[in-house]
């Protein structure tokens, strides 16, 4: 892309800031798991089904923060699968 | 505090030798499969097995799916008498491994481990590459997944400057 950055501003409280690709620094190994280069493990995990942006998001964080965030998946999903299950019935006689 | 949390400082707390193996392990190096349990390899030295049990008896550790009727007393020699456990404590789940696919026993795992620092203490984190290893040696389904997702890390470990 060859547009410059642009800034908009939302209307609440709250700027959000888009950058365009021409000047955003990429970490090579980043690169490497966003376009993977054919013949890659990271091409294989891929193609297996594997979201390769969701990893990159998990390594930006530290071995303890990921953890954190596992533990709060686990109580969320317990959360779900404890919830009381409504049925509702459509059954005529 | 979370599940995984409360069982590491547990571990920490009484001193359990062992080797974090399975998907918190994977989640350390960056994974993002998910898992319900933390599964530990451990070492079978009779202290450490008094640890242990001293440890899931104060988490009323239950074998987890067995009848709830099942005779079973959670002490050191109960635990030599076995190999693999797979608990329901008060908080979550926690499984021993004696033995696992692709990776061996306790001192082989130890051999394979790196020190990584969480919450503020030190814990034996199976490697990487061995990691792969187990999960592909296990073979499950699940595990092909994880081990797609943690070559491709691997690989970018390799590449250098990895975090970590």
């Amino acid at each position: 892309m060859t547009m410059d950055a642009s800034v908009i501003k939302a209307d609440t409280s709250a700027s959000v800031i888009i950058t365009t690709e021409a000047n955003m620094e990429r970490d090579p190994r980043e690169e490497l798991l966003l376009n993977p280069k054919p013949g890659t493990a990271a091409a294989a995990a891929r193609d297996f089904g594997i979201d390769l942006t969701l990893t990159i998001q998990n390594l930006r964080l530290t071995p303890e923060e990921r953890i954190r965030r596992l533990d709060s998946f686990i109580e969320e999903a317990k959360k779900i699968r404890n919830a009381p299950v409504v049925v509702h019935s459509h059954e005529r006689d | 505090m979370k599940e995984i949390e409360r069982h590491l400082k547990l571990l920490a707390r009484y001193s359990v030798d062992c080797v974090i193996v399975g998907g918190v392990a994977a989640h350390v190096y960056g994974s993002t499969q998910l898992t319900y349990d933390l599964d530990i390899c451990y070492n079978r030295e009779p202290a450490n097995l008094l640890r242990i049990a001293e440890a899931l008896r104060s988490v009323n550790a239950q074998l987890r799916g067995a009848p709830k009727d099942l005779p079973f007393i959670l002490d050191a020699e109960t635990l030599r008498r076995g190999l693999n456990f797979t608990f329901e404590t008060t908080i979550g789940a926690l499984d021993l491994l004696g033995e696992m696919a692709g990776v061996g026993g306790y001192p082989q795992a130890r051999e394979n481990a790196e020190v990584r620092l969480l919450f503020g203490l030190s814990f034996l984190v199976l490697s990487l590459p061995k990691l792969i290893e187990a999960k592909r040696a296990a073979g499950r389904a699940k595990d092909r997944a994880a081990v797609a997702e943690l070559e491709a890390i691997y690989e970018v470990q390799k590449s250098g400057e990895a975090k970590d």
